[in-house]
């Protein structure tokens, strides 16, 4: 049994005959601690949709329409309609794709990693800020970031700070929405580092991304995503080398074509 | 929408129609009828002159509104050309227009209205120009603002890159969005504006008795206040229904357009 | 800054000063002498009428500045003294307007922004609608008919104490309340649909932690420069208001004044609201500065 399982998860408008609709159709993955599930496709296929749903994050009139999650053996949907929001933040967290917007403009840095260690670990603030700066020195960063206000950091920098945020959680499972995208390549290249250190602490990690580059240096088992369903899905070595899916073949053939272009 | 459109439309109708549809002359004392209660003679009854209310009423839908018009006719006349100078002429321009706004409307609305009605002494006519001269500032720097905003658009700076003329940008680029929040404001401020002019008036600076007014009507009859109350009754709905009307049109025309902000 | 108090200074000097009607001829006819030709003429030349207009204002200004706004032609009286002995009037009752409108139009904004599209939200704005379309004399003159003529529980007009400013504060806050509290359930809807609310959520934070930390503050900020702007409407309103309640304060001061065509009167008590009114919008923007700058309060 494997800590997170998702089987044949739908999401969408819920409703009867053609009030209904489905955005998300039948996902089914699963994930371990330690392990890596990247999730590969376009914007606009579903893949945040399906990440919010994970957390208990949809706002109506989106919501599950069908399938079963279940969380280290206990099943959070179908069911008690609160499940999925209490193992928000303490064991399902999830870092939104736009660190900048994701951070509260008007917030201190310091007091948006700590409020999360108050309210989960229940930890008291005074010593909630003083962690927040420690963490802030293992992603790297100053410890003078802790007073900074988000627009007074990089794209990078407000990156580390959503992993911080993560390394003082310290989930189960984290959920890392596109952590890669708009930076350059040398900081894609620190925060996978740095991801890659969370995984080795044992967090089990879905990586939602549209770079393959960045899902084949974390994951060992993909999916590909198109339209809202899951085309291919396998380890990542074997559905890189011999893709079966149409579409996953023009993602691998465009990604080797611009390979052989840049070696000339 | 639908209902303030209907309620706009019927008080416009009614006010046209009334001169032509009020059972009595709104002038004609009868003092053998003086503050009878509404009956099936006198609908809404008579005021302290014998007058029947219900056509006085009629016959000051007229003036209300036409006063309330003419007070935004003259705010939006000078405003918008002045907000377009401003925020499409050259910066000596822009900074003078500023300033001038900036310094009318630093003054509380209301009480330049007053100020401005005083130069020339309460008239219906002075009340109108006076708080229309007070309100166009805030139309000007309005419009300004959304020019402004307009042409920072980047399909706006991509019509200016392509050398469109001035004239073709503001009809086919600027205009079309500055548009919808302008209606939306109008109708918002034509509400308001009854509710300034006939305040004023109540307080005495607009029309002079005895013409028919709802606010000079309700000025009359607050010394009877206990003893004949359908007096205050009749102006006072007829008031708020007209403004509630064009606050209604407003705010459909704002969920219409899908115009965000409080307006 | 300065610009603008130029300009008021301005308008305010030209507005008076090019009303039709001799100031001596007008102060003649109150005293109800003989108005002869001599008279009116040493006035004139007393009044320093005779001089060009950019003479005038200078002087004009420079007993503003000394705080002498000139006589009422009415009483005679000093005008700055008349309007020093009101302006606690008008000051209690839009304090009183300030408080009732705050909180009625924070609890209707944070009920209606939370109940988004269903019945309390629905009510809230059909309300507002309501309530910005009444106009403020003719729901002070129901007040006044109904609690104090009708249940007897205030005074009809004039009274003294702070019970007098109950009704007239109701009666200027309503429709301001209302128009308060749709701007403020728009920002905090603003804010709800911001991401970083959403993750606030994301991070395991409780529905009141995420309303009070991250919804509520940024959406007071609006409101700030909202309430500076409040006084100028409040002291408009207070012509109106303190003339249905015959509150002798600064309004009912210039509504006489204005029936009266006292131009130094009127000339002083604008100025005066004017220059309340600037400084409480210079008082808001510095707020809000100040809570920008250091944006982690609370």
């Amino acid at each position: 049994m494997k800590l997170l399982e998702v089987e044949k998860l739908s999401v969408g408008i819920a409703g009867k005959g053609s009030a209904g609709r489905d955005i998300v159709h039948e996902i089914s993955f699963s994930l371990d601690r330690g392990e890596t599930f990247g999730l590969l496709g376009e914007s606009g296929t579903g893949k945040t949709l399906l990440a919010y749903s994970l957390c208990g994050l949809l706002i109506p009139p989106l919501s599950i329409t069908g399938g079963m999650i279940r969380f280290a053996g206990e099943t959070l949907y179908p069911g008690d309609k609160k499940a999925l929001s209490r193992k928000r933040g303490k064991h399902i967290f999830m870092m939104f794709q736009s660190a900048s917007s994701a951070l509260n403009p008007y917030l201190t840095v310091g007091k948006q990693i700590a409020e999360a260690m108050e309210a989960v670990h229940g930890l008291s603030y005074k010593t909630a800020l003083q962690r927040a700066e420690m963490l802030l020195e293992r992603v790297r960063l100053e410890r003078s970031v802790v007073s900074a206000y988000p627009f007074q950091l990089s794209g990078g920098m407000q990156q580390r700070i959503l992993i911080a945020i993560a390394l003082g959680l310290c989930p189960e499972i984290l959920i890392a929405d596109e952590p890669t995208a708009g930076l350059d390549v040398v900081t894609e290249l620190n925060i996978l580092e740095l991801l890659q250190d969370l995984k080795a602490e044992g967090m089990g990690i879905l990586l939602i991304s549209h770079d393959i580059m960045a899902v084949s240096y974390l994951a060992e088992n993909i999916g590909v995503m198109l339209d809202g369903h899951l085309v291919e899905t396998g380890e990542t070595k074997q559905v890189l080398a011999s893709p079966q899916n149409a579409y996953t073949r023009r993602m691998t053939e465009a990604l080797g074509d611009l390979e052989v272009k840049i070696e000339k | 929408m639908i209902a303030g459109g209907c309620l706009t439309l019927l008080i416009f109708i009614l006010a046209l129609a009334g001169p032509g549809i009020a059972p009595r002359d709104p002038l004609s004392l009868d003092l053998e009828h003086r503050l009878q209660k509404p009956d099936a003679e006198y609908l809404l009854g008579t005021d302290h002159l014998g007058r029947c209310v219900l056509s006085r009423i009629l016959c000051g839908a007229g003036t209300s509104l036409l006063s309330a018009a003419a007070a935004v006719s003259y705010a939006l006349l000078i405003g918008i050309p002045a907000g377009f100078v401003a925020g499409l002429g050259n910066r000596v321009a822009d900074a003078v227009l500023t300033r001038i706004c900036d310094a009318v409307l630093a003054f509380p609305f209301l009480i330049l209205a007053l100020a401005l009605t005083a130069v020339t002494g309460p008239s219906l006519k002075s009340l109108i120009l006076g708080v229309g001269m007070a309100a166009w500032a805030w139309w000007a720097r309005f419009v300004r603002g959304m020019v402004l905003t307009a042409k920072e658009k980047d399909f706006v700076r991509q019509g200016f890159a392509m050398g469109l003329s001035q004239i073709r940008l503001i009809r086919r680029y600027i205009l079309p969005q500055i548009l919808p929040p302008l209606l939306v404001s109008i109708s918002l401020s034509a509400g308001r504006m009854m509710v300034v002019i006939s305040s004023l008036s109540y307080l005495g600076f607009g029309i002079q008795p005895p013409a028919p007014e709802w606010g000079i009507m309700l000025r009359e009859s607050r010394l009877y206040l206990t003893s004949a109350l359908w007096l205050m009754m009749a102006p006072g709905i007829a008031v708020s229904i007209s403004v509630l009307a064009f606050n209604l049109l407003g705010e459909g025309l704002k969920d219409w357009f899908g115009v965000r902000g409080s307006g | 800054m300065s610009l603008v108090l130029f300009g008021i200074s301005v308008i305010t000097f030209l507005t008076m000063t090019l009303a039709p009607g001799d100031p001596a001829e007008i102060i003649m006819a109150g005293q109800h002498e003989g108005a002869s030709a001599e008279k009116i003429a040493a006035l004139r030349k007393e009044l320093g009428l005779n001089h060009p207009l950019p003479i005038r204002y200078l002087v004009w200004l420079k007993n503003v500045l000394c705080g002498d706004l000139g006589h009422s032609f009415r009483t005679g009286d000093p005008v700055a003294a008349e309007i020093l002995v009101r302006l606690p009037t008008t000051l209690t009752l839009a304090f009183f307007t300030f408080l009732f409108a705050a909180s009625v139009s924070a609890a209707g904004g944070i009920v209606s922004a939370l109940f988004q599209n269903r019945a309390p939200d629905k009510c809230h704005r059909l309300w507002t609608v309501l309530a910005v379309s009444i106009p403020d004399y003719w729901l002070g003159l129901m007040l006044m008919l109904v609690f104090s003529l009708k249940l007897q529980w205030f005074p009809v007009a004039g009274g003294s104490g702070l019970r007098a400013f109950i009704l007239p504060a109701l009666t200027l806050g309503l429709s301001v309340s209302a128009a308060e509290g749709r701007v403020f359930r728009a920002s905090i809807i603003e804010i709800l649909s911001q991401d970083y609310v959403r993750f606030a959520y994301s991070k395991g934070l409780t529905r009141t932690a995420v309303f009070i930390r991250h919804v509520l503050k940024p959406a007071m900020l609006p409101m700030i420069s909202m309430w500076g702007m409040l006084l100028g409407h409040l002291l408009g309103g207070a012509v109106v208001v303190e003339s249905v309640f015959s509150l002798p304060g600064l309004g009912k001061l210039t509504a006489d004044a204005v029936l009266n065509r006292d131009m130094p009167m009127i000339q002083g008590t604008v100025l005066t609201m004017t220059l309340m009114f600037v400084i409480a919008g210079q008082t808001a923007d510095m707020i809000y500065d100040l809570l920008i700058r250091h944006k982690d309060f609370l």
